[in-house]
């Protein structure tokens, strides 16, 4: 077939797809491997079931369900902490991103300083830094040793909100900025005013274009919090650090690796669930017509 | 017979009246940009550096940082004295911090790459008129869909994941198989954080690989098929030079993540930058302010040298008209989330594909399996 | 004279959606036939399946004598004796316009770069823009990009080109440039089916008139015929509005 093809009157009928193949290819494409996650999942505490009547004594069912008890309650820290970062983070990203589109050069300026400072900075380092020098500040003053420790674990937590609040700001200015100038023409020739064309016309354009973006920026945050250990937040890998450094005494081998695999999953499911509501606004802000079919 | 050139009088006469005579196509066009050679490429390099306005925004964003610097030094909250005497300290963790970033880097490019390209192209169902198809054997989905499962479900883990649990199962899953070893003078600790900066980074350049060969556009790929190209010769000569142009800001982007993700290393006692901030600073001299000062100072430094370094290589191989928008002002990219920190944590796990708006508005997902791409999509086919 | 593209029963659906219903027609060697009709009718789905960049559930094409439908073969043959113009232009934006032309020369059919860049030259020269061979296209206008992709599937020295509504992205200005050297191709004989919603062209330079509606040929014809003596309903109440 170097050069096409002898020449055919007629081409052979093409065979049709035969039902076996077509249910094999539909269920092997359905079933399992698109759903590889869970299914893995499945497949695992499967095995580890059947494994922990000994044989092969690699997983100890018992212990990990000892283990995941606290971690849930640290679970649950974790998602306190998380429900004060986001929605801070959000007004605070929206207030400064919408800094970032003004014409007045000084606001400008000051939000672009804020923006580049907290991206180049890494978390962990903003987290201990921030906690640590309010405390110290405050030591000297008459005010109370346990609510300086209060403070300073939340300042921790401020200090992740303003971190994410810069991504954030990115990302509401990106979408500022991605409304057609044509709707801000149209709204000024029909007479509305600036500022009410900001509010009617842009913003709820805005938010909703930048709807996917904050849904990685979220659950990046929620990464994140993963960090708030180090000042001593006792939430999900605080605790399970805290585990991990008495395990020894469980004389399980394995014992830490489960620990910080159970830690994986809670985090992945946050991160997930997080992620689902988020693609949940979005489909409620959807408009006929403009949507990025999936 | 006529010359083909009289054919194309493309503007004739201006038409009377007051309307302005198109000049479009009538007069001397600028001279096409031959790339320039050697030494005078050089020098027109330096010329768009320089005089670029958003150097001049750099200089002055830099010269207001240093401002702040020593005022705030002279108000007396740190001493600048100590910071100058104890910054060369740094410097070796510093270059430890780097190497960690760098060698995880590069070395998880081509893993990246080719889970990338298996996520690209995710295989569809769709049911076939008939039999035997072009471009895929009957029975490929055998081995297609477990091919993008994994891949899907190995970079929804990964990103999906807190970093600080992955270096630890990274740790504890070698070290009770290897309690301790030392190869080419690191110890296990150093050994396990680069494996897991690795895993980290593997998982979020492929995704940045992802978005760039998806957003080649559609058409470029039709002409070229209309022309003839098999898809091999169409990938290589079509979509993956244009994909490298595209994917230069996100890549650098990632660089600057794992070089902050890297500061958590310092769990698990490893000498980088933090950590040197914290104890040989901080701890060991109660100072903690200069300790975040000076830490402020190496990581700008970093990141805003490696903006700029990028900004500049981006002018240098420009490309006239094709659109790889410029750092400073790709709002759109960020918006697309191809920016590092967008394109993190995505839609972990559950297999969902996500698509966020691209330029062109179009479909950007097939069926639902896969984690969030962010990154832009066009049609995923 | 040789029919040079037939195309029988072609039938193609896009999920539920049926595009192409049934599609009969005939270009004989050196016709140009003009394709037109209202949006979403079908007309680029149908040019698509003539060269295979879209494969069609059920009927033949054939190309001369050959059966393009057959699956034995190369999709890549039959592109080379079939050209597209695109309605985006679809030109190589990182590359020059003689690497544009010279790609698939010397990567298809393997011609050495100085063969490759001597045809270049002279199809270049052939539509005028001889001068621009070191240029981008995004450097272009878009008439000019719209020529180099004439340029480029001229290149590869095919029998037939289809034209995608050629004009539809370009400016009026342009447009005259792009149509003046389709009409020359035509009059110098090569095979041209263009979707086109340039009636003027399609009055002056086509051969044959095809009105195409929901799928299907409504009704064909000379340029008279369709544009002034229409017999069916749909085809007088569209040219009524095209030709105000």
């Amino acid at each position: 077939m170097t050069d096409g093809v002898s020449p055919q009157a007629t081409p052979s009928p093409l065979p049709q797809e035969t039902r076996t193949h077509w249910a094999l290819r539909k269920v092997f494409a359905w079933s399992i491997w698109s759903r590889v996650v869970y299914g893995a999942a499945g497949v695992v505490f499967g095995v580890l079931f059947v494994l922990e009547l000994g044989y092969l004594g690699v997983y100890r069912l018992t212990y990990a369900l000892s283990v995941l008890n606290p971690l849930y309650q640290a679970f649950w820290v974790s998602l306190e902490v998380v429900a004060v970062i986001l929605p801070v983070g959000f007004c605070l990203g929206f207030v400064i991103g919408w800094a970032r589109t003004t014409r007045f050069v000084a606001l400008r300026g000051l939000a672009s300083a804020y923006v580049d400072f907290f991206r180049s900075m890494p978390p962990l380092a903003l987290i201990f830094f921030f906690s640590l020098i309010a405390g110290l500040e405050l030591r000297g003053s008459g005010v109370n040793p346990y609510d300086i420790r209060n403070l300073s674990l939340w300042m921790g937590v401020v200090a992740l909100a303003l971190h994410t609040a810069a991504y954030q700001a990115e990302i509401m200015r990106a979408g500022i900025l991605s409304v057609p100038a044509g709707q801000t023409e149209a709204a000024d020739a029909v007479g509305i005013s600036r500022i009410r064309t900001m509010f009617v016309v842009v913003l709820p354009q805005a938010f909703r274009l930048s709807l996917p973006a904050l849904g990685n920026e979220f659950s990046s945050s929620i990464k994140d919090t993963s960090l708030l250990n180090a000042i001593g937040w006792m939430e999900l890998s605080g605790m399970a650090l805290n585990l991990t450094s008495t395990s020894y005494t469980s004389h399980y081998v394995y014992a830490s690796l489960v620990i910080w695999f159970e830690a994986a999953i809670l985090y992945f499911v946050l991160t997930y669930v997080v992620t689902r509501a988020v693609r949940g606004i979005e489909d409620l802000y959807k408009v006929p017509g403009l949507e990025v079919a999936r | 017979m006529e010359r083909p050139e009289e054919w194309m009088r493309s503007s004739g006469p201006p038409p009377p009246g007051d309307a302005p005579p198109v000049s479009r196509t009538t007069g001397p066009l600028p001279p096409p940009r031959v790339r320039p050679t050697g030494a005078s490429r050089a020098l027109s390099s330096i010329r768009v550096k320089l005089f670029s306005r958003s150097s001049g925004y750099i200089a002055i964003g830099v010269a207001c940082a240093v401002a702040v610097f020593f005022l705030l030094g002279a108000l007396g909250y740190y001493s600048i004295p100590f910071i100058i005497q104890h910054l060369p300290s740094g410097v070796g963790p510093l270059i430890l911090s780097l190497e960690f970033t760098t060698f995880s880097y590069v070395l998880g490019m081509g893993v990246a790459f080719g889970l990338g390209l298996v996520r690209a192209h995710p295989p569809r169902l769709e049911k076939r008129r008939s039999g035997a198809k072009r471009g895929r054997g009957r029975f490929s989905f055998l081995w297609r869909w477990p091919l993008y499962g994994f891949a899907t479900g190995y970079v929804s883990v990964v990103r999906g994941t807190p970093f600080l649990v992955q270096m630890f199962i990274v740790l504890f899953a070698v070290t009770t198989l290897y309690p301790s070893f030392t190869i080419l003078g690191w110890n296990q600790f150093y050994w396990c954080g680069l494996i897991a900066l690795l895993i980290n980074t593997i998982g979020y350049q492929a995704e940045v690989f992802r978005g760039g060969i998806q957003s080649v556009e559609a058409g470029q790929i039709e002409g070229a098929k209309a022309m003839g190209l098999t898809k091999t010769q169409t990938f290589f000569r079509v979509t993956l030079p244009q994909t490298f142009r595209l994917i230069t800001l996100p890549l650098t982007n990632e660089w600057i993540s794992n070089f902050k993700t890297a500061v958590i290393l310092s769990y698990i006692s490893i000498d980088e930058v933090y950590f040197w901030a914290k104890n040989d600073i901080g701890i060991a001299y109660s100072r903690y302010i200069e300790a975040f000062v000076m830490l402020t100072i190496f990581y700008l430094m970093v990141n805003v040298t490696l903006s700029r370094v990028v900004t500049y290589v981006e002018k240098v191989r420009r490309i006239p008209g094709l659109g790889t928008p410029l750092p400073e002002v790709s709002y759109t990219k960020r918006l697309l989330g191809t920016d590092r920190r967008s394109s993190r944590g995505g839609s972990v796990g559950p297999p969902s594909l996500q698509a966020t708006p691209s330029a062109t508005r179009a479909p950007a997902a097939g069926p639902e399996s896969g984690p969030v791409s962010v990154g832009p999509t066009t049609t995923e086919s | 004279m040789t029919s040079a593209i037939r195309v029988r029963g072609i039938r193609k659906a896009f999920g539920d959606l049926e595009v192409l219903r049934g599609v009969d027609l005939d270009v004989n060697s050196g016709d140009v036939v003009c394709i037109v009709g209202p949006s979403g009718s079908g007309k680029s789905t149908l040019l698509r399946c003539i060269n295979l960049l879209v494969t069609p559930d059920e009927g033949e094409i054939y190309l001369g004598d050959v059966a393009l439908t057959n699956p034995h073969i190369r999709p890549e043959w039959v592109r080379q004796q079939i050209g597209m113009v695109f309605q985006q232009f679809n030109l190589f934006t990182h590359l020059t316009v003689k690497k544009n032309v010279t790609l698939a020369l010397r990567h298809v059919k393997h011609y050495k770069r100085k063969e490759a860049e001597k045809i270049a030259i002279s199809q270049l020269t052939r539509v005028g823009l001889a001068d621009k061979l070191n240029s981008y296209p995004a450097q272009l206008s878009g008439g000019q990009q719209q020529r180099v992709a004439i340029a480029r599937a001229l290149a590869m020295g095919p029998k037939a080109i289809l034209f995608d509504e050629p004009t539809s992205a370009l400016d009026p200005e342009s447009i005259q440039d792009v149509l003046t050297v389709m009409r020359r191709l035509g009059e110098e004989g090569m095979t041209m089916v263009v979707v086109t919603h340039e009636m003027g062209f399609a009055k002056e330079v086509a051969d044959r008139v095809v009105f195409f509606d929901a799928g299907r040929i409504l009704e064909e014809g000379t340029p008279d015929e369709i544009f002034d003596r229409a017999g069916h309903e749909r085809t007088q109440s569209f040219m009524k509005k095209i030709l105000r």
